[in-house]
């Protein structure tokens, strides 16, 4: 999934992520998309802890311990969340 | 004032892994860790499911009815393995004087947690409109040390420390140093925690440093801690004072260092730990070439295990690989403020007896942590002198020295 190719919902929700993320973020201020990487905000795994935790709490959802292990930027988080969230074949 | 030498001479405790000196010792001798399906709570409730809990045990089989009203679970366990120590140490003759010149500090990280998830319970689940009268008391984090000096009519300094995963070393360190610098003659010291409540396993969980299914300290596999209770309790006596009463001594406590990170509430930081190495080795006036063996803090999380690593290697320099070095916590678990008790206890029964306690669960070795970890088997060893590590969230370290005690030269 590219930024420049989202349907609404989809975008609806990259925002959403993108706000609970900034919170966090050493500079909130900054431009943050989808390509902004974890290494650019200054997130440490305390900081992946807690963003877990909110994304959790925005969605309704519940995310394994190991769920987020590995990933690198946003767009990365948003994609697996349209996974885990998209309605049962 | 003069400085005493001070000796370990009693020891009880009740873990995940046997409710006495020798159970304890056998099962870390085995390699053989106390880790469960949790019974006390719906498991499915908790996304983690196993935890060490203490087996076979009934608090009512030791203590009064009247005692128990006034206890949370980690004030009865600090009590009972008190009592096992002075047993174990054979101190029979108190006299008033004697209860004057004895100490209790104990640790606990989280006192009465148990006792707090029982009255949220009432005011928030069941809408009652008070929380039962001894609630407070029940939840103090010096009601282990207030039971034991009750109990056992202990009447000299008594208080409580409170440092998350380092508060037992904190604790026991306070009591050597009371008895090296002659304010008291003895002391009973260690940690107790009960951390096995609901409310406080969702906080565990919450944090994401548990481990689904085993704790496997230093291998490149490890995914966490396994939360587990305890209680571990030491006699510690001046010399003078333990050979008086011709006690049985199972080691020399030599040392105590502290030291804080001031950097990250959680993440640990590997100056911090080792300059609490250093101090214990320089108030004991040991080099880094008279340690033998360390009990590590190894909880078992990516983070703890390099980090402790490093620190190791920035004291110890090329020593470092002549080192063994275990976490015993692979049996007993992480029981938090009781942690470095459960800890001492091991050090103690390793130094006594010439053989080491290996890290269980060991599977894959991980570059990182190129140290000998003693890897699932016990290793008899000539041990002279070892440390025990503890490392706690606050950034608070709190290190204790043992020397082997030579019987020859008593």
């Amino acid at each position: 999934m590219s930024s420049t190719q989202q349907t609404d919902p989809e975008k609806e929700l990259a925002e959403r992520v993108i706000a609970i993320i900034r919170k966090s973020a050493e500079k909130p201020e900054e431009n943050i998309t989808l390509e902004t990487t974890f290494e650019e905000l200054g997130f440490d795994s305390v900081d992946a802890v807690t963003m877990t935790f909110d994304i959790e709490d925005e969605f309704g959802i519940e995310i394994a311990d190991h769920g987020f292990i590995g990933v690198k930027n946003i767009g990365q988080i948003v994609e697996m969340l349209e996974k885990i969230m998209a309605p049962p074949a | 004032m003069s400085q005493s030498k001070v000796v370990v001479t009693g020891l009880g405790i009740l873990s995940a892994i046997g409710n006495d000196r020798s159970s304890f010792w056998n099962a870390l001798c085995q390699g053989r860790n106390g880790f469960a399906p949790i019974k006390t709570i719906d498991p499915n409730s908790l996304r983690f499911k196993i935890v060490a809990q203490i087996g076979d045990f009934d608090p009512r089989h030791y203590l009064e009815n009247k005692q128990l009203e006034y206890m949370d679970r980690f004030a009865q366990l600090a009590l009972i393995a008190a009592r096992e120590a002075v047993r174990d140490a054979n101190i029979h003759d108190w006299t008033d004087e004697k209860r004057n010149r004895f100490g209790v500090v104990m640790g606990s990280s989280g006192g009465g947690q148990a006792t707090i998830d029982d009255g949220f319970v009432e005011l928030y689940r069941h809408h009652k409109p008070r929380v039962h009268p001894l609630t407070i008391p029940r939840v103090m984090a010096n009601a282990g040390a207030s039971h034991i000096a009750t109990d056992l009519g202990i009447t000299g300094p008594c208080y409580a420390v409170s440092t998350a995963c380092s508060s037992a070393n904190h604790a026991i360190g306070q009591g050597f140093w009371l008895i090296r610098s002659g304010v008291i003659d003895g002391a009973i010291v260690g940690g107790s925690e009960a951390p096995l409540s609901f409310g406080n396993l969702k906080a565990w969980e919450a944090l994401r440093v548990v481990s689904p299914d085993l704790c496997r300290p230093f291998s490149r596999d490890r995914n966490g801690i396994i939360l587990g209770e305890g209680a571990g309790v030491l006699i510690l006596e001046s010399l003078k004072h333990a050979r008086a009463r011709g006690a049985r001594i199972y080691a020399e406590l030599a040392g105590f260092g502290m030291s804080a990170d001031a950097a990250h509430v959680i993440q640990p930081c590997s100056d911090g730990a080792a300059r609490a190495m250093q101090a214990a080795l320089h108030d004991a006036g040991m080099c880094p070439e008279d340690i033998d063996y360390i009990n590590a803090h190894g909880t078992g999380t990516m983070v703890n295990d390099l980090t402790e690593t490093v620190s190791i290697r920035k004291v110890f320099g090329r020593h470092a690989d002549k080192l063994l070095i275990s976490s015993t916590k692979s049996m007993h678990g992480h029981a938090l403020g009781a942690a470095g008790a459960l800890e001492s206890v091991a050090v103690a029964l390793s130094l006594q007896n010439g053989v080491v306690p290996p890290t269980a669960n060991f599977t894959e070795a991980d570059p990182a942590c190129d140290l000998d970890l003693v890897p699932n088997q016990a290793r008899r060893a000539d041990i002279r002198c070892a440390v025990s590590n503890s490392f706690a969230f606050g950034g608070l370290n709190a290190v204790l020295a043992f020397r082997r005690w030579e019987h020859e030269t008593d």
